[in-house]
This record gives structure tokens, C-alpha cells and sequence, in this order.
């Protein structure tokens, strides 16, 4: 289900990708996603500003549009979380090396976008943020979640927020998955209309 | 029927008085501090967030609680008017968590349903849905906001995130200007919690980067943060005009209709009452049965909500032995404006906005399937979930429920559609 949408203050014909950023509390996704956006000159990050939630970068040659939506500081607004799944094409998946509990709730999450996006396959991608700790703090098993993340083929990778690891490869390949999606995504829509879709629906039945 | 206006207006009451209780220092701890601290210590402002979801699964449980796919519609409209109400008074918060109680799954998959709204009541949706969206970070809502006049109840949500965003998107401390290689962009979490937090938090100077100058506080963060919170501060010192309404709910709607075959009904039972016992009481003929809360359950549904759990939070107390346990443990105001009568305590609309009741996710999600699940396709969609109840039941409404009204409905549906591409057009 790749939503492709016409921001009127995009350039034309731009890619425009909307990627969302889970995981639970206190795994560093907000620091992830602001390293990922924010303007390396500036001191002031105003998360109130339009532009601080966009950027404009090149995947493998293309040009594209990103915006994110950032689930941090919502955890306890439960009320909100399907709402935010549904609005994204490709997901960021993120737990801490140092949080066994995390990895666990990316598991669950996982499960939660797929029934969210009513899909099997969901582009997304699976991130192990603050691979800076050292190796007496972690938590988590590298083996096992290459495992995971092998028996499903999602890409997993290892980050550090703090340190600027991978951050900036992590979002690029989130747009390559989604890019591998596309054509997936238009077959099924055409076999069964999405849910959540009503608007598509109503004009359908005019046809009746 | 209440007018949404009413709703509205109580709900807001309901709203603001949980705004007002939150501390400034509440912030500071649910930004810094420990998880097992914030439960005690910023207890209104997680109220004032568990409140929205209270509202947003209200919502969402009138609409999943009428039998027929006509009524669910009309609770739908209902509810976009109180919407719209929310946004008139400036309680966007609510507005908000109404909405999203419309647009989660459960709601959102009823196709019958939403083919029997009326296009003006879409069109409205359509309105809200515009003016909360995510796109451009809020664009639309963020300009109402901050051309909106006080008393006003923001979207909580958005507020809490862009704190969040403010505090780790900024580092604490600047580089000095013999260390501008980079490595000072760190953002770390600590934040600049001694200006706010009275806790002695030492955790932010073990955090210090070990840099030989001295490193410059970064103002602009505090000053973002101060203005942030500052806002809440002096929205929290207007108040709204009109008084809780004592009067009691009427009578009307609140038992549910005895059986499927008969005539659909044309109440809105918008006032699902919060007060079970109450309810049961009075009308002892009547089967509610026990653990189904104080809903008017739609028949052939009553056993698979009675078999489920009710929510924790949720505001029904099914054993509620008082009016007080009726009405929401969470919420505790004083009840100077119960009625009671002779036939047991009477809520009034002031309380039953309060302790809106709701039913937790699971179940709301299975009377969704189980509504509109089609006929041919019923066994093979309700197996997987697995309840105790659901097997028994699908076969019973399906015959009784949604059948009827896709015989009933089709010139509505017409005319809706064509309404929509003329709109479209």
C-alpha cells in the first residue's frame, strides 16, 4: 500500500515517502530521527517547524522526499497508535542493545503493523540502536536477532544515534525497501481494496 | 436525544478541570524522570493523557454497540457533531481523541456502516479529518491553535511530542569554541532538568561530556522548553462559562432493546449509562446481562461482551457496589451531583461525561468483526479469534443484524454515493 502523496509544497514529480519511527520508550528514536533531519549547523532544533520533519535525499541516484512521523513521547496515547501505523508506507522498527524488553515489543510491533496495514509484507526495517555501549551492557543477542530478522527478510542494522553510526544507511535503505515494494503494493490494491480506504469505496459503489 | 452541543460543552467541563490539576513540575518528571517516579508524580498529567483515550474508545464503543448498521451511522454523525462542537469550544483535545476513536480499525472496517452516513455528516468528517492531519507536521491544526483564543484545550498529544522533540532534539550544553570538530552534536537525554526538577538528578552530571573549557549552557533549549511548558501555564487559567449539568439522563435509550426482530430502533443510545446497577435495576426484566457493564448491547452480542474482560481503565465497574465505582476510579471528583431517586442513583450528564463508558480494545474489536463479517465468509473470519462466545453468536445476527439493513438501505447508499462524486466532481 504505498501511499504516494501530492504535498502542495513539493516539487513536482518528487518522490515523496512517509516513513514511521516505533519502538518503546527510551530506545533513542526521537534522537535517531533528529540526527537523521536535523541541519548539522544549526544549534536549535523547533520541533514545531514544518521543514524539521522533512528532508530531501538521493537513494541510489533518485531523488526523494521524506517525511517522518515520530511516535516518541506517545507511548501512553494508545489511542493513537493505529492512527500513526496507518499513516506510513515504510516503518523503522527500533529497539536498544541494551534492552532486552525492547526487542521483544519490536516483535509485537512488527506483528501490529502488518495487521494495520492488512499486508504480509510491510516494508520495514529492524534497527539496534546504541551499538556505542560497550559489550558488557548489552543485552541483546546479535545472533538471535539476525535470525528474526533473517526468517522474515527484514534488513537489520545496528546504530548509535549518540555517535552518528548508521543512521543516515538506515533511512536510506527503509527507502529502498519501499521502493522494492511498489509494484508489489499496486497488484495487491488491485486484487482487494485496501481497508481504511473509504473515501476509494464510496465512489466504487457508484458504479452500482 | 442530547444535543452534541451539551455533550460538548460537558465533555469540555470534564476535560478542563483535569487540564487545570497538571503541574509544571509534572512535566519535568515525565521528561526526566524515572519510569516508577512517573506514575506518582506526574499522576495528572498521565490522567489528563488517559482521559483522551478514554474519550477516543468511548467513541468508538457507542458506535460498536448498536445492533443495526442505520444506528451505528447515526451514532457516527452524532459524534462528528460533537467533534465539531469540541473544535468550536477550542477543546481540540477532545475533538481530536473522538476522531481518532472514529478512525481506529474497528470503526474504520464497518463498510455497511459508513455507507449509511449521510454525505453531510462525511463531508464534515472529511473537515475534521483536514484540519488534524499528520501531513506537514500539523500544518493545519498548528495554525488553528495558534490563532485560537483561550479558554482553549489543546491537542495534548502534539504537545507532549513536541516536547519530547525539544528536549532530545537539543543537546544540553554547546561546544566551547576550541571544540567545534562535531563531537559536541551529541543529543543526550539528560536535558536541562536542575531548572525545572526539584529531584536531585545526578545521573545529568555523570553525563557531562569531559571537555577541558567549561561548556556553554544551551539557552535556546531551556527557552524553548520554558515557553512550552509557559503555555500551559496560562492556558490553564482561563475557564469556560457554562456549569455542569445536573440534569438527570433521561431514561430513554438506556436498556437495551429486548430483541433483534424488533422494529429498528431509532434511539441513539449515545447514553449508554455509566451507572450498571442503577440501570439493571429498574429494568430487572430486562436482560443485561451481568459483566456486560451498563451498555445497551446489541442482541446476540451480549454474551461475547460478557464473556470478555472490560478494560481496566475502563470506567464501568461492573461489581461497582457505588455510584463513585460506577463512575471511574481515575477520575476522582467529588459527587455533589448524583440524583438519587427512589429507584436507585441517577447520573447526571456532568457525571456520565466523566466516566465515559468504554470497553477495551479486544472486544471492540471483536464486534467489529463479528458485525459485518459477511455471511459466507463468517466462520472462516471468526474462527482465529477464538472466543468462547463468538462461534456461537455469528450465525445468529448475521441473519438478524446487517441483513436487514443491506435490504433496507440501498437508495440511501445511492444517494450517498452519487451525492460524493458530485462533490467529487
Amino acid at each position: 500500500m504505498a501511499k504516494v502523496q501530492q504535498d502542495p509544497a513539493a516539487v513536482p514529480g518528487l518522490e515523496i515517502i512517509d516513513l514511521v519511527v516505533v519502538g518503546s520508550g527510551g530506545v533513542g528514536k526521537s534522537c535517531m530521527t533528529v540526527r537523521f533531519l536535523k541541519d548539522e549547523f544549526t544549534n536549535e532544533y523547533d520541533p514545531t517547524i514544518e521543514e524539521n520533519y522533512r528532508k530531501t535525499i538521493t537513494v541510489d541516484g533518485v531523488q526523494c522526499q521524506v517525511n517522518i512521523v515520530d511516535t516518541a513521547g506517545q507511548q501512553e496515547y494508545t489511542m493513537l497508535r493505529d492512527q500513526h501505523l496507518q499513516s506510513g508506507t515504510g516503518f523503522l522498527l527500533v529497539f536498544a542493545l541494551n534492552d532486552r524488553g525492547s526487542f521483544e515489543e519490536v516483535k509485537e510491533l512488527r506483528e501490529r503493523v502488518l495487521k494495520v496495514k492488512d499486508s504480509k509484507r510491510v516494508p520495514m526495517i529492524i534497527v539496534g540502536n546504541k551499538c556505542d555501549i560497550p559489550p558488557e551492557q548489552r543485552e541483546v543477542e546479535l545472533s538471535a536477532v539476525q535470525t528474526y530478522c533473517h526468517g522474515l527478510k527484514v534488513p537489520f542494522l545496528e546504530t548509535s544515534a549518540k555517535t552518528n553510526i548508521n543512521v543516515n544507511e538506515t533511512f536510506h535503505e527503509l527507502v529502498r525497501e519501499c521502493r522494492k515494494k511498489k509494484p508489489e503494493a499496486s497488484k495487491e490494491k488491485a486484487a482487494a481494496p485496501a481497508k481504511g480506504a473509504k473515501k476509494e469505496k464510496k465512489s466504487g459503489c457508484a458504479i452500482l | 436525544m442530547l444535543s452534541a452541543r451539551l455533550l460538548a460543552e460537558q465533555l469540555t467541563l470534564v476535560d478542563i478541570h483535569l487540564f487545570r490539576a497538571i503541574k509544571s513540575s509534572e512535566f519535568s518528571i515525565y521528561l526526566w524522570g524515572r519510569s516508577e517516579e512517573r506514575s506518582i508524580r506526574s499522576r495528572h498529567l498521565l490522567e489528563y493523557i488517559e482521559r483522551f483515550n478514554q474519550v477516543g474508545f468511548w467513541a468508538a464503543t457507542i458506535v460498536l454497540t448498536q445492533s443495526h448498521a442505520k444506528d451505528r451511522a447515526r451514532a457516527i454523525e452524532k459524534l462528528v457533531r460533537v467533534a465539531k462542537h469540541c473544535v468550536r469550544l477550542h477543546n481540540f483535545n477532545s475533538a481530536m481523541a473522538i476522531l481518532s476513536g472514529l478512525t481506529m480499525a474497528p470503526v474504520n472496517r464497518l463498510k455497511k456502516t459508513w455507507l449509511c452516513v449521510p454525505t453531510r455528516a462525511m463531508a464534515e468528517l472529511s473537515e475534521l479529518e483536514e484540519l488534524f492531519r499528520y501531513s506537514s507536521n500539523f500544518k493545519s491544526y498548528r495554525h488553528l491553535e495558534h490563532t485560537a483564543t483561550p479558554p482553549m484545550l489543546p491537542f495534548f498529544g502534539l504537545f507532549i511530542k513536541d516536547l519530547v522533540f525539544m528536549n532530545d532534539g537539543n543537546q544540553r550544553s554547546l561546544p566551547t569554541l576550541g571544540d567545534m570538530d562535531g563531537s559536541a552534536s551529541t543529543s543526550s537525554r539528560s536535558g536541562i532538568s536542575t531548572s525545572y526538577s526539584s529531584t536531585p538528578n545526578e545521573k545529568v552530571h555523570g553525563d557531562q561530556p569531559q571537555t577541558k573549557p567549561e561548556p556553554l549552557f544551551n539557552f535556546e533549549k531551556a527557552s524553548l522548553v520554558h515557553g512550552k511548558v509557559a503555555t500551559v501555564h496560562f492556558l490553564q487559567k482561563h475557564t469556560y462559562s457554562f456549569t455542569p449539568d445536573v440534569t438527570p439522563i433521561p431514561n430513554r435509550g438506556m436498556a437495551p432493546t429486548p430483541s433483534p426482530s424488533s422494529t429498528p430502533s431509532t434511539a441513539i443510545h449515545l447514553l449508554a449509562m455509566p451507572t450498571v446497577r442503577a440501570v439493571t435495576r429498574r429494568a430487572s426484566a430486562a436482560p443485561v446481562s451481568r459483566g456486560s457493564g451498563s451498555f445497551p448491547v446489541p442482541d446476540g452480542r451480549r454474551r461475547s461482551i460478557a464473556n470478555s474482560e472490560i478494560s481496566p481503565t475502563s470506567s464501568v465497574a461492573a461489581a461497582g457496589d457505588s455510584t463513585a465505582d460506577a463512575l471511574g476510579p481515575r477520575v476522582s471528583l467529588d459527587s455533589h451531583n448524583t440524583v438519587a431517586t427512589a429507584s436507585g442513583p441517577v447520573v447526571t450528564m456532568y457525571e456520565y461525561c466523566r466516566g465515559l463508558p468504554t470497553l477495551d480494545e479486544k472486544t471492540l474489536d471483536r464486534i467489529s468483526r463479528e458485525l459485518e463479517a459477511p455471511p459466507p465468509a463468517a466462520n472462516r473470519g471468526v474462527a482465529p479469534s477464538g472466543g468462547s462466545g463468538a462461534t456461537l453468536i455469528v450465525p445468529s445476527f448475521a441473519a438478524a443484524g446487517d441483513g436487514g439493513t443491506s435490504a433496507v438501505d440501498p437508495n440511501k447508499v445511492e444517494y450517498n454515493s452519487v451525492e460524493r462524486v458530485v462533490a467529487a466532481s
